[in-house]
């Protein structure tokens, strides 16, 4: 897969070595499929409402049944249909926002540590004022002040979650920076953006890749709390956080556990699953074991 | 004839690694005798560091000693449990200097902390003892102001006298054996001399055996009474020092020898040997210096030479086949 | 020591602007004007220019950033639209709660977390490490949100040991040490709920330190002066792990304070958080804008706090 003995092979090796890592791998591919195809999977649309029959009254709260195997919500839609096409949803909220983030962040932290000296010193007190806001205030803050939807999700979370990449890919870079070829390549000469594209870049993907790993668990949990407390993923688009709203009932989280359990735990493990991708990938990428 | 205080034998040392299981030290045995130094002598990967762990039981996780014996006052360390060895050898029979004094002492205690504790530890002595112990100590490894310093934490202080610091500690406790690491590498020329004054003076005062593992073929004839050289985890040449110095049999130990800078001569460049030694795991077969070696043979591509004698030297070489030949694996 | 202080609290100047600034843009780019909720349609158009001018609307930005900026630094942060409370006086009303709740989570965080890292660490590749190891992920991927509901479900509705929300039983009344149990007893939840996260963070940094600092060099020399291995252990090996964890005393807060809005809305606590919350559903800019630098002053003196306690618990900085 790898050409042989290189660093990625030697990775690659003890990353398929490491149980939890591969299981973590194949469940994520488990949510990736379901997400990917879940029109074919689910059973009805997401936001199709279900009446009683023969009644012109809403199938709420139903429990979980043949026709409806996680039951119905409190406006009478199909759970099990809503948990499937909520997949969609966060893996498509968590990738972009992280590409945002990893791009913000790649950049910033190149910059900075390249050239130091000012431009270090303007972006890491910028990297302060922004860890300074607790992430969630900041998402709030953004989330209100924008007609609340999906993008305004991807963006803001992008927009807030960078600073955690700008200061790995920092300390990398100076790491980097120091070894004999790239001075070599300084002293010859060569174009800073060549160094850094050529030179550096390469010998940093390797921690990006962990980040970034992370950093989509970090993004999917962000996005499931916003539309949990509503300003996140709005109605009728299904969520695995905005599922979750109606169990703020007391009623509803005593009484009809189908409702909320089931895409809290989905959640969780989709969750889990990539932290052990990305556990995995960080010991497998670490050559000094 | 002087006491045997420290003896090897046998004594191999096996790593896991992700591409199998490797010998770093193979089959290797000597003696130290009461206050002598012997030096072991060998480029890195030689093995010569992974022998003094294993007699500190101080190897990697991924080490083990998976032979041999080690006999400290005529008793197998080996047979100890974990916690006897702890308790009656380390620190107290045979101490340890390390290479780097930067990171071999702990960065957040202070200096007299770390080295009262082993007083404490081992001889059971009360707080203030041990301070007067340390403080008494700290003067014989010439440390100036040593009141001001025991109170210090090792950054306040320089390599060199972190060096010393960590010669007090070692001593401190008057172990019969000292294994010194490379103990002068990470230092400067100047402060090297030194130190290694400091040592060959201390030997005496509290007459102590030294292992000394160095790359330094300098610093051997300085100091040491015996050498072994080793290659690829095996002995290759031992003697003597005058011997090994005037008279090098093995032609490795003779490249060594060549490449030393020498006052008198400054003519063209050094001589090297060529190549270097073979990673762990591609030793090649045969004689494992057959590759470099300028006299190689047809059977030095395919079989291991015996050890064979040359006046006060032992040899592992064929071109020595004649002469009288010791066990074969090198005791 | 003191230099470095001085260069800390240098450094903290322009991220003070900063944060001042980001609230204030934050507040600026609101849309819809404030006065808009409450205009009363017969209202004429003069009128209302007349009370955008009295509130200042229509200064240029900056010279409304300095006015804020001066009403902030003497502590008043104005009114709120609807009902003309004073902002300052809701937050005060909500502080101490939130103070409350949260530190209860941070030094449960602490408590919990470092002897577990420590432990698991001690004990590496054993069941007891990957059992531990395995918990604590779960503690960082289970959305606290989740966990909370589950809680309640099981403590409060199924076993009925620990209240459901709220703060005090104010029916009951108590006073004195009753009226302190009762407080406690509907704190355990949601600061348990509140400090998981952290726990599952700290133990895992705590854990990956530890086992950094056992390869040290220092570590090898401890052994071979032949010390007990406890005191390797102890003295050695677990004193240089915990400075690193210092540092993310500062970290944890601002998770702690965003885990606050949702642990106090799950919990009905009556903290800044669930004012937060309200805050949004009511279009309340001038709360939030409040709360966040209220709270972004709070988290930096937080990070002031933990890189003066480094310097104080690392000799090397200490100098």
């Amino acid at each position: 897969m790898f050409k042989k003995n290189s660093f990625y092979d030697f990775a690659y090796r003890r990353f398929t070595r490491n149980r939890l890592a591969v299981i973590g791998f194949a469940v994520t591919l488990f949510f990736v499929i379901m997400a990917l195809f879940a029109p074919l999977i689910a059973p009805h649309e997401p936001s199709e409402f279900f009446f009683v029959e023969g009644q012109n009254v809403y199938d709420k709260y139903a429990a979980p049944s043949s026709e409806h195997l996680l039951g119905t919500d409190s406006l009478g839609r199909d759970v099990f249909s809503r948990l499937v096409y909520g997949a969609r949803v966060t893996m498509m909220v968590a990738l972009l926002a992280v590409s945002i983030s990893t791009v913000i962040g790649t950049v910033i932290g190149l910059l900075s540590g390249y050239f130091g000296k000012i431009i270090d010193n303007i972006f890491m007190r910028l990297v302060d004022i922004v860890i300074s806001f607790p992430v969630l205030f900041l998402l709030i803050s953004i989330s209100t002040i924008m007609d609340p939807s999906i993008w305004i999700v991807i963006f803001a979370i992008g927009f807030v979650s960078w600073t955690s990449t700008a200061r790995l890919v920092r300390a990398e870079v100076l790491r980097v920076k120091e070894l004999d070829y790239i001075a070599a390549a300084r002293a010859c000469g060569t174009s800073n953006l060549k160094i850094i594209v050529k030179h550096i870049l390469p010998n940093i993907l390797a921690p990006i890749m962990v980040q970034v790993t992370i950093g989509t668990a970090q993004a999917i949990l962000m996005e499931a709390s916003l539309s949990f407390l509503g300003v996140g993923v709005q109605q009728p688009t299904p969520s695995w956080g905005n599922m979750l709203m109606d169990a703020q009932k007391l009623l509803v989280l005593r009484d009809m556990p189908w409702i909320w359990i089931p895409p809290g735990v989905v959640n969780l493990l989709l969750v889990l699953a990539i932290y052990f991708v990305g556990d995995g990938l960080r010991d497998a990428f670490d050559s000094r074991q | 004839m002087s006491k045997t205080i420290l003896r090897v034998e046998d004594l191999s040392v096996r790593f896991r690694t992700e591409e199998g299981v490797f010998n770093a030290v193979d089959n290797i045995s000597f003696t130290l005798e009461e206050q002598k130094t012997l030096a072991i002598v060998g480029e890195s990967g030689s093995g010569k560091s992974v022998t003094s762990l294993a007699i500190m039981q101080l190897l990697a996780e991924n080490g083990h000693i998976s032979s041999g014996e080690i006999y400290v006052d005529d008793e197998n360390i080996l047979n100890m449990s974990s916690s006897q060895v702890q308790h009656n050898i380390l620190g107290k029979k045979i101490s340890m200097i390390f290479q780097e004094p930067m990171t071999a002492l702990n960065p957040i205690l202070k200096i007299g902390d770390q080295i009262t504790e082993s007083i404490i530890e081992h001889q059971g002595t009360g707080k203030k003892e041990a301070y007067e112990i340390a403080l008494d100590t700290l003067k014989q490894v010439g440390i100036p102001s040593p009141e001001q310093r025991i109170k210090q934490f090792p950054h306040e202080l320089s390599g060199g006298m972190r060096q010393r610091v960590m010669i007090a500690m070692a001593l401190v406790t008057r172990p019969k054996i000292m294994i010194a690491d490379e103990p002068t590498t990470a230092l400067d020329v100047t402060i090297e001399a030194q130190i290694l004054n400091l040592i060959e003076q201390l030997k005496s005062t509290f007459k102590t055996s030294i292992l000394f593992v160095t790359h330094d073929l300098n610093v051997v004839a300085d100091i040491a009474d015996d050498v072994i050289v080793m290659y690829c985890g095996q002995i290759i040449e031992r003697g003597p020092v005058v011997d090994i110095f005037e008279n090098p049999q093995h032609p490795y130990t003779k490249g060594l020898l060549a490449t030393m800078p020498t006052l008198e001569d400054h003519k063209g460049e050094l001589p090297t040997i060529q190549g270097g030694v073979p990673s762990i795991t591609q030793r090649p077969g045969g004689c494992y210096f057959h590759p470099r070696c300028p006299h190689r043979m047809k059977k030095c591509e395919t079989q291991s030479p015996g050890v064979y004698t040359v006046g006060q030297q032992q040899v592992k070489c064929f071109l020595f086949e004649g002469n009288k030949e010791e066990r074969n694996d090198g005791k | 020591m003191l230099k470095y202080i001085a260069k800390r609290l240098v450094m903290s100047i322009p991220v003070i602007i900063g944060i001042t600034i980001l609230s204030f843009g934050i507040m600026k780019l609101s849309p819809g004007d404030p006065l808009a909720n409450f205009v009363n349609p017969s209202i004429s158009m003069e009128d209302l220019e007349a009370s955008r001018d009295a509130l200042g609307l229509n200064d240029p930005l900056h010279v409304q950033y300095f006015k804020w900026i001066g009403e902030v630094v003497r502590g008043n942060f104005g009114y709120t639209y609807s009902g003309n409370h004073q902002i300052s006086a809701l937050i005060m009303e909500r502080l101490p709660n939130t103070i409350i709740l949260t530190l209860s989570a941070f030094v449960l965080s602490f408590v919990v977390g470092i002897p577990v890292g420590v432990i698991a660490a001690v004990k590496k590749n054993s069941r007891l490490d990957y059992s531990l190891t395995f918990l604590s992920l779960v503690g960082v991927a289970i959305p606290s949100f989740f966990f909370g509901l589950l809680v309640i479900y099981l403590f409060a509705l199924v076993l009925g040991i620990f209240p459901s929300g709220g703060m005090e039983n104010i029916r009951a009344g108590y006073t004195g040490f009753a009226y302190f149990t009762d407080i406690l007893h509907h704190l355990i939840l949601p600061a348990i709920v509140l400090s998981l996260g952290n726990i599952a963070s700290v133990s895992r940094f705590t854990r990956s330190n530890m086992l950094d600092v056992l390869k040290e060099d220092y570590i090898r020399t401890a052994r071979a002066k032949g010390l007990r291995n406890k005191v390797i252990l102890y003295k050695h090996a677990f004193r240089n792990a915990l400075i690193p964890v210092v540092t993310i005393f500062g970290l944890s807060i601002p998770f702690l304070f965003s885990g606050a809005y949702i642990t106090e809305s799950i919990f009905n606590w009556p903290g800044m958080g669930q004012l937060g919350i309200k805050a949004i559903q009511d279009r309340e800019y001038g709360i939030i804008m409040a709360l966040n630098l209220i709270t972004a002053t709070l988290v930096l003196l937080g990070n002031l706090t933990s890189d003066i306690l480094y310097a104080v618990v690392d000799p090397r900085i200490r100098n």
